[in-house]
């Protein structure tokens, strides 16, 4: 049935094989090539680029990133930097969100930690698996999820920040909060404007994140490396809607057409929140297909 | 000892290393299929005294077959994974079934030349800058997917050249690789000039690798290429085994973008006397995590293997605190020395007994730091920090025909933070004892049983240990065992972790069930670890070889 000779190979491929060229110049050639593959780079490491924002549009296209951390996770803080290094390089396009999760995040008995975890944060972490791949992890505008490789290491941020801030956007957010600080209540109108056509599959999240809280935090640069007073930016709160928002269209949406949501969110008692500090984050993603984040923003929760 | 005589064995040249646990049997079209499978199925019950994570599907299976067709010059074969979905400790990027491996050789009648394409485990020298191996009990496989040739021109000169890219989960890495070995074995080439007492071999490595750098802050070289010199040397029952490595700049995520070259030097020696033998190695690492991905993490898409120069330990409760190499850098050494007194002495008495003694130590590198990318360091100094230290020995004395003992005394000094990478916890410092009986009760009937012992004053506190295992050969084998964390210093964690198993083997096949409690562990092969969470619940477990 299967009666395999491999005449070819060994009446035409083994002895050009076994020739003068594989024998004597092949395996040098091959050699020279390895040898000569190899980058030396001098310092400065790092390359200055100038990123002229276009400020003729109405909506650009930004970049959600999602950093899953934890206050015992002593290289997390290199991360939290790489969040700050893209930030500064490309400043308002630029959307952070601290995710503490799991393990490293988990409070000791009686160190008197604070518990940064958060339902929201824990459901999304289940849902895509970072802390299972390793923290510091994290997305970037959650590309990759049909592939699997929408968990991103800190190190890869940047090459996928750029392919993401290279896109059209396909859509625009703007975000109108009123916040009454007597009773610590938000009203929020979003408004979601669709530059392309859209599936039906795009929600909108609204998330509350919080910059500027001093907590103790494991750094491996710093020796000692437990810094009790570290500023945690970006920290995720909770979800203003829900975990994955809210559907924008049953149909599918066509250019130009427009969304508005409004909520009201009120800081649940008990919480230590400053509000000054808050941020709202909102953003459309495609849930329940490719997971990807089609664009982001962020304002002040006071203006 | 054993990773010595390991490293040994992998520096030859194994044509046709594809599946040790397959044997080509059944004749199909003139050729012969063989092959295996394994499938491992587990059930999660909820257990929070001990912690166990929440798994909504309640059972979780990693499912293999391997499959190999041979027929003359020619060979292939595939291998089916399942993961429905991981086991609990598995990375959940495997979730999902495919044939991540598969390929095709041909080679010539006396494998002078041997050409793959597809798939392929490959392993130059020790292993300092190219290894693909595959572990399974740690979700490991860094298999490339390309084209290899292996050509041996003549009698002591082998060459391999490969291109390929590495496997990621479902998944191929984005680096592509080059590389090329040589190896030159004095002894195969011209036999009669060396004394008959001298073997020698010689062999060097380059290994190239590329990807693109789209980083908008730094500069990343695309290309890195590593490079690697090799000796094995034997002079009566003398050995030793060497080998230096060199990298290039490689800034990456787990060596927290150093653009410091790596180099790493390996060197083993043994003395196989008669009735004792000595082992001592050294090896000194700095910055030689490679990858053929800078942003991969955690054991994937590794390009090297850096030999452990600790010992391996196999009993239940010293795997509570296993060495994990340190690839950004590291110093250690090991010691080892066996010695069997001779049946009819007095230490011997009448069937001899043997003694090993073993000695390592690891220790950090002594660095200075120079800028946010850069470093110094000395390069046969050792730095202050102690990652790791083992003293351990074991006697084993076959008492009569029947019955045979083997005691074991371990010390550790384990690094927690560094090793596990977490921090406060410190030096945890620990002794061990493990007594193992085997007594034989008739030609089929055998028992055997472990006590270990483990005590520390920090951490976890002291742990028990006992195992019966009976065995009626040749088919069934049931085994109870117990750990027991009588001393851990919260009175509301002193748990037991009790197993049951019962396995059935017939043929090529092995059936085996159970039910059990595991404490949250490290499981470590070679050196490399994977931690792996409590679970309480069933396992079913069948292995096949056809």
């Amino acid at each position: 049935m299967l009666s395999f000779k491999v005449k070819f190979f060994k009446e035409i491929l083994k002895p050009f094989l076994k020739g003068f060229y594989m024998k004597k110049i092949l395996p040098v050639l091959f050699a020279a090539a390895i040898f000569s593959s190899c980058d030396i780079v001098e310092a400065p490491y790092k390359e200055g680029v100038d990123t002229p924002i276009d400020t003729t549009q109405k909506y650009v296209q930004k970049v959600l990133i999602e950093d899953y951390t934890g206050f015992y996770c002593g290289n997390c803080p290199r991360a939290a930097n790489q969040a700050k290094e893209l930030y500064d390089l490309y400043k308002n396009r630029v959307v952070i969100m601290g995710v503490h999760v799991g393990f490293f995040a988990k409070p000791k008995p009686n160190k008197n930690d604070y518990d940064f975890r958060t339902e929201v944060g824990t459901a999304l972490d289940n849902f895509f698996g970072l802390e299972s791949a390793g923290l510091p992890q994290g997305m970037i505008s959650r590309i990759g999820y049909p592939t699997k490789t929408q968990a991103t290491p800190d190190p890869a941020w940047g090459t996928k920040v750029q392919e993401v801030l290279a896109k059209e956007p396909v859509l625009g957010i703007s975000l109108k909060p009123e916040f009454y600080k007597a009773t610590k209540t938000l009203t929020l109108e979003a408004i979601t404007e669709f530059l392309k056509a859209a599936e039906p599959d795009a929600y909108l999240a609204v998330y509350l994140v919080e910059d500027s809280i001093i907590a103790r935090q494991t750094d491996y640069s710093k020796t000692p490396s437990e810094i009790p007073d570290f500023v945690h930016m970006h920290v995720l709160r909770g979800a203003v809607n829900s975990t994955w928002g809210d559907q924008l269209s049953t149909a599918p949406i066509a250019a130009g057409a427009k969304f508005t949501k409004n909520y009201t969110y009120t800081i649940p008692a008990g919480k230590d929140w400053k509000p000054e500090h808050m941020k709202i984050i909102a953003f459309v993603h495609r849930y329940g297909s490719t997971y990807e984040v089609l664009n982001a923003e962020e304002v002040d929760l006071i203006k | 000892m054993g990773s010595f005589v390991k490293a040994f064995k992998n520096s030859a040249l194994v044509f046709l290393t594809a599946f040790g646990a397959a044997h080509a049997q059944t004749a199909v079209g003139g050729g012969t299929i063989g092959g295996n499978f394994q499938i491992d199925v587990q059930s999660y019950v909820k257990d929070s005294a001990i912690g166990t994570p929440d798994v909504p599907e309640k059972v979780l299976s990693n499912g293999f077959l391997n499959l190999i067709y041979q027929q003359e010059n020619f060979q292939a074969g595939l291998r089916y994974e399942s993961y429905l979905n991981p086991l609990l400790g598995f990375d959940r990027r495997y979730t999902g079934s495919g044939i991540p491996y598969r390929y095709a050789t041909i080679f010539t009648d006396d494998h002078s030349l041997e050409a793959t394409v597809g798939n392929f485990y490959e392993q130059f020298g020790n292993g300092l800058i190219l290894r693909a191996y595959e572990e399974r009990q740690l979700g490991y496989d860094n298999a490339f997917d390309g084209v290899r040739l292996r050509y041996q021109p003549t009698n002591g000169i082998r060459l391999i050249g490969l291109l390929g890219k590495q496997r990621s989960f479902f998944t191929l890495g984005p680096g592509i690789v080059r590389a090329l070995d040589g190896e030159f074995d004095f002894n195969e080439f011209a036999p009669d000039f060396l004394p008959d007492i001298v073997r020698l071999r010689l062999g060097g490595s380059a290994v190239s690798k590329y990807q693109t750098d789209q980083d908008p802050i730094y500069k990343l070289p695309e290309n890195v290429l590593a490079l690697a010199g090799r000796t094995a040397l034997g002079i009566g029952e003398w050995t030793l085994n060497g080998e230096y490595a060199y990298k290039y700049n490689d800034p990456s995520s787990t060596n927290r973008l150093s653009y410091n070259p790596g180099n790493t030097l390996f060197l083993s020696s043994t003395y196989a006397g008669t009735g004792f033998g000595l082992t001592a190695e050294f090896k000194r690492t700095d910055n030689m995590d490679f990858r053929s991905d800078r942003t991969a993490q955690v054991t994937n898409l590794q390009l090297n293997f850096l030999p452990p120069v600790t010992r391996q330990h196999t009993y239940r409760l010293p795997t509570l605190y296993p060495y994990a190499t340190q690839p950004n850098g590291e110093i250690g050494y090991q010691l080892e020395g066996t010695y069997t007194f001779a049946p009819e002495t007095m230490l011997g008495g009448d069937y001899g007994t043997t003694i090993t003694a073993n000695f390592s130590k690891v220790h950090s590198l002594d660095t200075t730091r120079i800028d946010e990318f850069r470093y110094d360091s000395e390069f046969l100094k050792f730095g202050e920090v102690l990652y790791f230290q083992d003293f351990n020995i074991d006697i084993s004395k076959t008492w009569t025909p029947k019955f045979k003992t083997q005691l074991t005394y371990i010390n550790f000094h384990y690094n927690k933070d560094i090793i596990e990478g977490v921090s406060g916890y410190g030096q945890v410092n620990s002794n061990i004892f493990v007594l193992d009986m085997t007594y034989k009760l008739s030609s089929k009937n055998a028992i055997r049983t472990e006590f270990q012992h483990l005590s520390t004053k920090q951490d976890m506190g002291n742990w028990a240990f006992a195992m019966a295992e009976y065995t009626i050969s040749p088919h069934w084998f049931f085994t109870v065992f117990d750990e027991w964390n009588y001393g851990n210093p919260d009175a509301g964690k002193q748990f037991h972790y009790g197993t049951a198993l019962v396995a059935y083997a017939f043929g090529g096949t092995r059936i085996q069930a159970g039910w059990g409690r595991q404490r949250a562990g490290i499981l470590c092969v070679g050196g490399v670890c994977r931690l792996v969470p409590a679970s309480n619940g069933a396992q079913l477990s069948v292995t096949s070889t056809f």
